[in-house]
This record gives C-alpha cells, structure tokens and sequence, in this order.
C-alpha cells in the first residue's frame, strides 16, 4: 500500500509539472481534432504524433499519448453524436441514440453525457487500474519466456479471435504478415540478414513508425479521396448547428447513474482482455444497458435514449484505461492502439513489463495518473470548446487530405532522414489500400509487427533453456495454461463456424 | 472468383515465397547445429501463413446461400482511382526532390499538387495554403526545434542555399 501511494505520489509529481500539464492539454485537442475527422482514428492520431515526441521525456510523451487517445476517442464520440459519422469503430454504438438525440435539437445534451459518462467511465477504470496494475506487474515478475512467448501467442490470437464473425481467418492471416514483416532486418541474435535483398536500407528492418504511418494515416486519408468520401461538408454541419444546452436534470443524472458504474466495470475488463477493446466493450455495454432496461424504456434505444449513449460512451473510455494494464504490466499490447503506444514506449528506449514498474516508476505512474487528468481536461475544457473545434474541420477535405499525406511523410522523414522509407511508405500504403478493399484488418498486422521481435527472442530463450525441446509447452503450468486458453480460442470459431455451416446444409436440404 | 479467394491465394503465394526466401538465410557456422537458427521462427511463419492462406481458400468466409453474383469480385469502378494514383506519384516525387530541391519547394510543390489533384483551383487559396504552412513549418523545425532540413544538393550545386 506504502509503495502504492509512494508511486501516486511519484506520478502526480510527474504529471504536475507544467510540461506535462501542457502535454495532457495539447494531446487531448490534438486527439479530439483528429478522432472528428471520419476514417482516422486513434492509431493515427498516435502515430501522427510519435514523430513530434521522439526528443521528449518517455514520460512526457507518454503523456502526451494518453492524452490524444481519449481525445480521439472523445472527437469520435463527437462526430457520432453530431453527424452521425463515427470517427472510429469505438464509438459506433454511441450513434445510436447520440445521433437522434442531436436531431431531436438536443445535442449539447448528448455531447455533456458523452463527456460524463467518458468521465465518471475513464476516473472509475483508472482506479481499477491503479489497484489492478502494481498487484499483476509483481506476479507477472515471476514470469519466464516461455510464459512470455506463451501470452504473446494468446495476445495475437485473440485480437484475431475478437475480429468478429467470419473475419478470423483473415485477422490470423494479417498477424502472420505483421510477424513476417518484424523478420525483415538483421536478425536479433546472429545478425545475419534476413529478407534484406541486399539492400543496406533493409538492414535495420522496417520502421514501425514507418508501417503505423502507411498502414493507418496515409492509408486512412487516401480511403477518403479514394471512396469519394467529404468530410467537410459534414463538418460544416456540425459547426453551424445549435448545439442547444449542455444541461442535465436531476432525473437524468439519476438514470444514467446506474448505467455508468455498470459499463465502467464491464468495459474496463473487456479492456484487459488481450484483443478486445474499446468497440467490442461500447457494444456489449449497449446490448447489456438494452437488456436491463424496463420494457418501456427499451423502447427508446435507438430513438434517443441517454442510457443507450451513455452506456457505450463509459464503455468504451473504461476499456481504453483497462487496455493499459496487459501493456504495462506485461509489454504486451492488447490492441492495435495500445501496439503503437508500446512501439512508442520502445523508440523512447523503454522496455514496458513488469520490470518497468520497478525500473522506470515514474513512467509507469504517470501514465495512469495522466489518464485521470486526461478525462478532466476533456470535460473542463474540451466539451465547452466543441462548437469552436468542429469549426476547425471546416477546412475543405481536398486541403486537408494534402496536409496528413505531408505530416505523414516528414513524420517519417524527421526521424530517419532517409528518403528509402518515403517510397516504402508509398508502396506499403499501396498494399495496406488494396487490403483495406478486400476487407484485411489493420490493427493484427500492426500488433504481429511489434511482437514479432519479442516473441522470437522469448521462444529462443525458452528453447536454449530447454535443450531445443519444445516440452516447456506443456511441462511448465502457466505456460500450459495460457497454451490452452490460446487453443480454446482458435478452436471456438471454427466450431462456430461447421455449427453454423451444418445448419445451412440442414436448412438447404430441408427448403 | 470471390474477392476472398483472390485474398486467400495472395497470401498463399506470398507465404510460399517467404518459406523459399526463408531457406535461403546464411547461418554462421556454428548455427547449423543448433536448436534455433535466423531460419526457425521464418520457417514457422511460412508454414502457419500457409497454413492459415489454404483454410481461407477451401473454408469461405460467408459460407452462405448466395443471389447471383453476390460475393464475386465487381471491381470497384466507382472509386476515384485516377485520384489516388496521382496522389502516389506525387508522394513519390516529393521523396525524389525532397533532398535535391530542398525542404520549402519540394514540399511546396508537394501541397500544390496535392491541392490541384484533389480539385482545388483558386490560386489565392492554392498558393496560400502551401507556401506560408511550408514556410512556418520550416521555421519551426529548423530554427526553433534545431532539426537540420537540407537545403537541397541542387542548389548547393549551384553554390547556393535554399
């Protein structure tokens, strides 16, 4: 308890400093702008931003990430609500009833719940957090590589397995690239090249900022001009529309109360579930508040109920804290988000784990405490400033389009200063829009990318210690038991899947 | 042919060259004997993609009573592609001139382009939104942040700056 408090302590001091302070600020309406902007989403806005905090503190950057991940989330919410256009899959399930209550004339109304009910979801899970993370970090000390190799196999299995129905196959296939990708370079023990071509370039291996930026950024604003999608024009609306009052009564304070403290537990463990994240967490918080619901009240979801927005808003803010507890207490990344992030970590010369928590204290502690402040700068000082961000997006999507591809690229440029990674940009954005088309999930890629390296070296180890035998499989207990969890997963789906196809046959044979 | 399969059979081929590639790895002499070699984890990928790439070929993914023609490959006529291709060729000029014409005029050009390819044509506007974001961006990273941009070899060529 003593340890925990000295830590609190630790992180307040390190967020308090003005610096920070500052960073929790700019990251919020950085990530608010961006996650408005229909089709970049968290990932970008993160990956847009690793560039500028490469001369930063880890801290301070860290922060800084925080920060722009729940104002992306928070911007997403808000382009749901006002025009019916969710800036990221998180925050789909607040269109719902967000998007009617805006066309009712209430859409301040809207937007304050989505900030409280963002608020109390982020301030509850953050405390889940701070009690929940400390106490996994110590047992995860105990952890060897083979536990590790276990739970990155499990981690990436996951993120397929929650890649919704008949996608799983297609998300297993993306984790596979994303790994055969992180192979390319040096390899890490002998330093003998792989897959270079020859070309010195190559020999480093890609960059993942480098793979965030094509795969997400760039590729994300190409989809826009590609699928003639405008996004001013609807921003348009929502900068001129009357937002109307930003007031709750009292009643309605009462009846989202109950639906707050619900979805901030269920999303937060959603969160913490390797793969899962914040849009399985708003759904399943929707579906749930839809379920609990009085048969009269159920009516009204989809129609402008506030429970129905507020459910999935605390939901997904909840699962976005709880995303951090596998990636900093163990360095596994649950979500495609939390991959850049732990990229991010990486570049800064950070190793996350358990070990962070006792080597790097005040990183560990002032991620947590920033995400705190983060919800309190987004409620004090983004939600009166809405009107005034959204007029930002005014600016014609054909001048903005121009500007991402350009921020990418130098993003890119800055830290290399090789032109080779340009053209590679062009070319993996290419690839990354072609796959997009054939309807290939991202975010396994980039979190098969980042593993890569660590999982090959946690198996290597696991086998040198082992003679070369791969029995630490199942002779080691948590090893087996994260094993067989990995096999429950895979196996799932494709039950599901002959399930599903036996009943078909039936069906064709019986009509 | 669904787009699926055309998907399926991309990774299957793909998966098949990295496994060759993989094979083709040099290993310091020592290596050859041991239990994990640069090659094992390749390997293993190559087969697990493989793997994975069959079952998306043999197993669609919408598995379904289907109309006519639902699920095949329609092409995606509809798009602006002729946008997008332009788009690339400008990225992969702008890493052309960047170190030869230098920071402010390739990526001058680079927003010019990107403007007018995306169907602006007001020049007040065009020249507006590039040139003075360019001129402030390159003020800031080079004279407040201390980053080096270059100046462009063709004008050092020349004997000059940029």
């Amino acid at each position: 308890m003593d340890a925990m408090l000295t830590g609190i302590g630790t992180g307040l001091s390190t967020v308090a400093q003005p610096i920070n302070l500052l960073m929790v600020m700019v990251g919020c309406f950085a990530g608010t702008f961006i996650g408005m902007l229909p089709g970049l989403g968290p990932i970008s806005a993160i990956a847009l931003m690793i560039p500028i905090t490469y001369g930063f503190d880890p801290a301070s950057g860290m922060i800084l990430m925080a920060g722009v991940y729940y104002g992306a989330i928070f911007g997403g919410s808000t382009s749901s609500i006002l025009i019916n256009a969710p800036g990221v899959a998180g925050t789909v399930a607040t269109s719902f009833d967000g998007y009617p209550l805006a066309r009712q004339g209430h859409a301040g109304k809207a937007l304050a719940i989505a900030a409280y009910a963002s608020f109390s979801g982020g301030t509850i899970a953050a405390i889940f957090l701070l009690l929940a993370a400390p106490a996994l970090a110590s047992v995860a000390l105990s952890f060897q590589s083979s536990d590790y190799f276990a739970l990155m196999v499990l981690g990436l299995t996951a993120v397929a397995a929650f890649a919704g129905r008949g996608n799983f196959l297609k998300a297993m296939m993306m984790t596979v690239l994303g790994l055969m990708l992180s192979t390319i370079g040096s390899d890490p023990a002998d330093g003998m090249p792989r897959f270079t071509f020859g070309r010195i370039d190559l020999l480093d291996g890609i960059s993942f900022l480098l793979l965030a930026m094509a795969t997400f950024a760039l590729s994300e604003a190409i989809m826009t001009v590609l699928k003639r999608e405008k996004i001013a024009d609807s921003a348009k609306a929502a900068a001129k529309g009357h937002i109307g009052s930003l007031k709750l009564s009292r009643a309605e304070v009462k009846e989202i109360a109950p639906s707050i403290g619900r979805s901030s537990i269920l999303g937060f463990f959603i969160g913490v579930l390797p793969g899962a994240g914040a849009t399985i967490a708003s759904f399943l918080a929707y579906g749930m508040e839809r379920n609990v619901a009085s048969s009269e009240k159920k009516k009204l979801f989809g129609k402008g109920s506030i429970r129905g927005l507020a459910a999935p808003e605390t939901a997904n803010n909840a699962a976005a804290s709880g995303s951090f507890v596998p990636l900093l207490t163990l360095g596994i990344p649950g979500s495609g988000t939390t991959a850049v992030m732990l990229g991010a970590l990486i570049s800064y010369g950070v190793n996350p784990g358990p070990q962070l928590f006792v080597d790097r204290p005040e990183v560990f502690w002032s991620v947590i405490i920033s995400m705190y402040i983060g919800n309190i700068v987004l409620l004090i000082l983004n939600l009166p400033l809405i009107p005034y961000i959204a007029r930002l997006l005014t600016i014609p999507s054909h001048l903005l389009v121009p500007l991402v591809l350009f921020f990418s690229l130098i993003g890119v440029y800055l830290v290399s200063f090789n032109t080779f990674d340009l053209y590679m940009m062009v070319a993996v954005a290419g690839l990354a829009l072609i796959l997009r088309l054939f309807d290939y999930p991202m975010a396994p890629m980039i979190l098969g990318f980042i593993l890569g390296d660590m999982m090959e070296t946690n198996l290597r180890r696991a086998l040198q210690i082992n003679d070369g035998s791969l029995s630490f499989l199942w002779e080691r207990p948590i090893t087996l038991a994260i094993m067989l969890l990995t096999v429950v997963i895979v196996v799932l789906p494709l039950v599901g899947y002959f399930r599903e196809r036996r009943a078909l046959v039936r069906a064709g044979e019986g009509g | 042919m669904t787009k699926d399969r055309i998907g399926a059979l991309f990774f299957l081929v793909l998966s098949l060259a990295y496994g060759l590639e993989a094979q083709q790895i040099r290993l310091l002499p020592f290596a050859t004997g041991e239990a994990f070699t640069p090659r094992t984890m390749p390997t293993a990928l190559a087969i697990v993609g493989g793997v994975i790439a069959f079952l998306m070929l043999v197993l669609p993914a919408k598995d379904r009573p289907k109309k006519v023609g639902e699920g095949a490959f329609a092409g995606w006529g509809g798009f602006a592609w002729v946008k997008v291709l332009a788009l690339g060729v400008l990225m992969a000029v702008y890493a052309y001139l960047l170190t030869r014409a230098g920071f402010i005029v390739a990526t001058s050009l680079f927003l010019l382009g990107g403007f007018l390819v995306l169907g602006e044509r007001r020049w007040p506007v065009l020249l507006g939104a590039s040139v003075p974001v360019v001129v402030a961006f390159w003020f800031i990273l080079s004279q407040l942040l201390g980053i080096y941009l270059t100046p462009g070899s063709w004008w050092v060529a020349f004997g000059g700056g940029g």
